[in-house]
């Protein structure tokens, strides 16, 4: 515990976003009537989250330079029976680069959906979603005891609910939400399993004190069974991490969760929500470390999905599920970092990929814009010409993803190979092959995405389900136009072209 | 703006890895946040040794198979879709049972939507109507007052008021227990 940190700054990372969110959901909305407008909603929201990214980078700042750490309960909400259940917050290293990079990405998000929703009506009710999905997420990486990483991880899938059923009157996106909040319960129900666990054996919610105990935890049986209790608990709390990181079998809900608005796709179907589960297991490490068969399920389940989930994004050709099944992939490489014992190495890849999956994302959103909502990379190409912005950031996110020597990817990725290479658990053989042929495969499909989008001859009007042609990029007032017609304020509800939602290929010239 | 997140984007996305590798992996970044059992699992142990800086690491990439492998992931991709789009449709034909298992995602939406989340509508719909609607509703909860109702409806018909259905039914009991006692218990 360092002055350096005190609870009252601390307190205000998680509050600044909640009020945003509070002040846009309440005044800027039907439900208080509409009281503040667009621009006001807007500027509040990103002022909160500004606010929280300074804080947190002066956190970071102080966690590296003084080595300041902070562990302290703020609220005691109950007592149950000897169990106390405690609001407060834990900074180390961890938390405070977890901070750094849930509210830089938050805020990139927030300024990028000005543009990005301008013509919706929805717009003030968005902004109220992602500020208090940005304090859910500061909740769950801030906190010090289990309860509240509770709190947060359920009101992460909350929001995550919220904003893929964002445009509510289009079935596809219910039923998206749906699968994803019924998927997620499966995972939690482990989760919460595990929790307990601790609870009963350990007597205690919070991290440090559970964690003093983990010696003792580590030398029990689970009654009736002759099964290590540690080795329950730790496969119990990873089943929480496979449902909201989405592992196999548990990923099915994220390349649906893909019919969300794409700010949120990048903020967090991408960069942060997804990598809760990662930041558990690491946050975890004392308790997983005694366990080598949960860290070979782990191994197990992250090879499966790092090169499985990779194959599938070869075929697809929406643009948005492209980088869904690679962040799936992506997601798979941490959770073998993680069976590896390389806890810090898949933290490394977390923070990496969510700057360069973000910056993916957003780029697939303005290519979608410019396209005039078809998302489908079969009828794009040459698209550089008109969105060179666009263009250069994408190649420099794809070079960073596929592991290009001296890009952030690279030192994240080729550390995962090599730790998985040392690694001795049983299966760590199979988990090589995996993450090194998923290597070929991220190379594949990313620079065919790439290649389909923006070189090539442009193929705007083959769409064989676009009724009509006024195909135009806009790509805001830094990019050129290809508009013929410029009618962007007529699209009611959520985008209002009826060839959205019944586009279904019909026969494939590119595939 | 939309340009702007782009752009701030892009910077880390490029340089974040080069500047953080060795305080994040190596360093004492993460030292009282994270637990690593050094004796059991060294992994960590020998990537530290292996190390030798950003910049050597780089230049050691180039040799190694990650590179090359993504590199020819690239080359093929630019070879199917760039110089030879006719390639990708001709592997599809090629390869029809193992396109459709990819186009179909594996079949784990199939089987959660027809195998599992059917079976668990089956097994809620069954305890509904089996368990709740039938068992505890019928038979415990609206059972057992239909049973005092039909009970209590045979002891009102008994209990009629008339004498000479008391008469009769003494008659009746009197030539019943002399039956019983005359001609079976001789």
């Amino acid at each position: 515990m360092s002055a350096t940190l005190s609870a009252s700054t601390l307190l205000a990372v998680p509050m600044a976003p909640l009020v945003g969110a509070a002040l846009a959901g309440i005044f800027g909305t039907k439900f208080g009537g509409n009281h503040i407008g667009r621009k006001i909603t807007h500027s509040l929201t990103i002022l909160g989250v500004f606010v929280a990214f300074v804080i947190s980078a002066l956190t970071l700042k102080s966690v590296i330079v003084d080595g300041a750490r902070f562990n302290q309960t703020l609220y005691e909400w109950m007592v149950v029976g000897g169990l106390k259940m405690e609001v407060g917050f834990m900074v180390d290293g961890l938390t405070a680069m977890m901070m750094c990079v849930v509210t830089f990405v938050s805020l990139m998000v927030h300024i990028y959906t000005i543009g990005y929703m301008e013509e919706d009506e929805g717009y003030n009710r968005f902004f109220a979603y992602i500020s208090l999905f940005t304090f859910s997420m500061l909740m769950l990486v801030m906190s010090n005891n289990m309860l509240q990483l509770f709190f947060g991880w359920e009101a992460v899938g909350l929001v995550s609910y919220l904003l893929i059923g964002f445009w509510f009157n289009k079935p596809t996106a219910i039923f998206a939400n749906m699968k994803a909040f019924l998927v997620n319960r499966v995972g939690d129900f482990g989760f919460i399993l595990g929790i307990g666990l601790i609870a009963a054996y350990a007597g205690t919610l919070n991290y440090t004190e559970a964690f003093a105990k983990a010696g003792t935890l580590g030398g029990i049986t689970f009654p009736g069974t002759d099964w290590m209790l540690i080795t329950v608990i730790c496969i119990c709390l990873f089943i929480g991490a496979m449902g909201k990181s989405a592992q196999f079998p548990l990923h099915v809900w994220l390349p649906d969760s893909m019919e969300g608005p794409t700010p949120i796709s990048a903020l967090i179907h991408a960069a942060t929500m997804v990598t809760a589960g990662i930041f558990m297991v690491a946050r975890m490490s004392p308790l997983f470390e005694l366990s080598d068969t949960a860290l070979s399920f782990i191994l197990v389940i992250g090879a499966i999905t790092a090169l499985f989930m990779g194959f599938l994004g070869i075929i697809q050709n929406d643009i948005k599920r492209v980088v869904a099944y690679s962040t799936l992939s992506q997601l798979g490489y941490m959770t073998v970092a993680l069976g590896a014992s390389a806890y810090s190495v898949a933290v490394f890849h977390l923070m990496t990929h969510a700057f360069f999956k973000a910056l993916l994302f957003l780029g697939a959103g303005s290519v979608i814009i410019g396209m005039h909502h078809n998302q489908d990379i079969r009828w794009m190409g040459g698209v550089r010409k008109y969105m060179p912005i666009t263009w250069i950031t994408s190649l420099l996110g794809s070079l960073a993803l596929i592991g290009t020597p001296l890009f952030s990817g690279f030192y994240s990725k080729d550390m995962i190979i090599e730790a998985v290479h040392f690694s001795q658990l049983p299966a760590a053989g199979f988990a090589h092959f995996a993450v090194l042929a998923g290597v070929f495969v991220t190379a594949f499909y990313s620079f065919r995405m790439y290649f389909l989008v923006f070189h090539g001859k442009e193929r705007y009007d083959q769409n064989p389900d676009a009724h009509h042609d006024d195909h135009h990029a806009h790509d805001d007032h830094a990019m050129a136009t290809v508009t013929t017609t410029t009618s962007r304020t007529n699209r009611p509800g959520w985008c209002g072209c009826r060839w959205c939602c019944s586009r279904s290929p019909r026969w494939s010239s590119v595939s | 703006m939309v340009w702007l997140p782009l752009v701030l984007l892009a910077i880390p996305s490029v340089v974040i890895g080069f500047l953080t590798i060795h305080p994040m992996l190596y360093g004492e970044f993460f030292k009282d946040a994270i637990f690593v059992d050094a004796t059991k699992h060294h992994a960590m142990k020998e990537l530290e040794e292996a190390f030798h800086g950003a910049g050597a690491m780089a230049l050691h990439g180039l040799q190694t198979m990650p590179f090359w492998l993504a590199l020819a992931g690239v080359a093929l991709s630019y070879y199917m879709y760039m110089v030879n789009p006719a390639l990708p449709a001709a592997i599809k034909r090629a390869f029809g049972p193992v396109y459709r298992l990819l186009e179909n995602k594996y079949y784990l939406d199939w089987i959660n939507e027809n195998i599992i989340a059917r079976g668990a509508r089956a097994l809620g719909m069954g305890l509904w109507k089996g368990g709740d609607q039938a068992l505890i509703d019928g038979a415990v909860v609206n059972g057992s007052w239909k049973l005092v109702g039909r009970i209590s409806g045979v002891v009102r018909w008994l209990q009629s008021g008339y004498i000479y259905h008391y008469a009769f039914a003494m008659l009746l009991g009197i030539f019943v227990l002399m039956t019983y006692f005359v001609w079976f218990k001789r």
